[in-house]
């Protein structure tokens, strides 16, 4: 029985791939609990450990959340860090070969990179990798956005959806914090570049039509 | 669809922005919202333990018809929880007597609601 509890946690909270946290995940790992409880409850009559058993399911879900979003805030923390490098910040300053300003990133971006929403491609977390993939989702643009900025000495950040699935950035821009998404959401650039209550007012739109 | 927690990465720094980005400018992790879940959670765990305690006599009675159905030979039974300590007679001949053949003796109790209750609903 130890065993079986060890094993439901691992596969719970241990979905760690691209189905963590979708419905599919909900799914599994909801049916997989059942099968555990079902389990522990043939396997034993002890009141108490049936009753330990619900409660130990309940913990684990409840963990699994907040288990999501610190290891998705640990790798995009990684991510950010790597950004700095100067090997990095070189490498685009030479591609780039002149300066730009923060709009002209955006649509040097988007003639670079092709929008990709296939869940079978390869995701890089590396801004050069992403560049000669040539091929990328929000992910890729938001990771190459950044470096692009920074590499142009804009103070630049990623901001993640943690639980949304979409990733974009903020520039810092006459000392305010400016949202800007450069995927291709099917927006004007004006709707782009800050408006922040995007995601609420024009989202459904974007996604229906680009699968973001 | 406004976001329910962003978080914006610089460095090794992390900001929750995620108030920036919803018309409420509500936030998953301001004080407000661990307050208000902290309490919210408490509640509803006062509220099971209550419950609990008043459907004592309510599982001591789903123990007897559980049992009578699948029993037939005499034989003595327990059941105890945290309130109520209660001892189970399963007769003979399973259609005589109360509870279906079944009779149930208090033989510990402590002095709380749920066992008030149960002992209403035993007898």
């Amino acid at each position: 029985m130890v065993l079986a509890i060890l094993f439901g946690t691992l596969v719970i909270l241990g979905l760690g791939s691209g189905l963590w946290m979708s419905s599919w995940w909900w799914l599994f790992s909801g049916l997989f609990a059942l099968v555990l409880l079902k389990f522990i409850y043939s396997v034993t009559t002890r009141k108490i450990l049936r009753k330990l058993s619900v409660v130990y399911v309940l913990i684990v879900f409840s963990a699994a959340m907040p288990v999501f979003a610190v290891h998705q805030a640990a790798a995009y923390q990684s991510i950010a860090q790597g950004l700095t490098s100067s090997r990095e910040i070189n490498h685009f300053r030479n591609i780039l070969g002149r300066s730009y300003n923060y709009t002209e990133l955006i649509q040097w971006e988007n003639r670079s990179l092709s929008w990709n929403s296939s869940s079978s491609m390869a995701v890089y977390n590396d801004p050069i990798e992403i560049y000669e993939h040539h091929q990328a989702r929000c992910h890729g643009y938001a990771v190459l956005y950044a470096e692009l900025c920074i590499s142009q000495g804009y103070q630049c950040r990623i901001v993640v959806n943690i639980f949304g699935d979409h990733v974009w950035n903020e520039v810092r821009i006459e000392d305010k914090w400016t949202r800007i998404d450069a995927s291709p959401t099917g927006a004007p650039l004006s709707q782009n570049i800050g408006y922040p209550l995007f995601y609420e007012e024009k989202w459904h739109a974007a996604n229906t039509r680009f699968g973001i | 669809m406004p976001p329910i927690l962003a978080l914006a990465f610089e460095g090794l720094s992390i900001v929750d922005v995620t108030s920036s980005y919803r018309s409420d400018h509500w936030s998953l992790l301001s004080m407000l919202t661990i307050v208000f879940v902290s309490i919210g959670v408490g509640f509803v765990v006062c509220i099971y333990v209550i419950w609990k305690k008043l459907s004592v006599g309510d599982t001591i009675m789903d123990a007897v018809r559980g049992t009578t159905t699948r029993m037939l030979k005499s034989d003595t039974y327990s059941y105890s929880s945290e309130t109520v300590k209660a001892r189970m007679y399963v007769s003979k001949f399973p259609f005589w007597g109360r509870n279906n053949g079944a009779n149930v003796e208090i033989v510990h109790r402590s002095p709380c609601l749920g066992f008030l209750i149960g002992e209403k609903l035993l007898y």
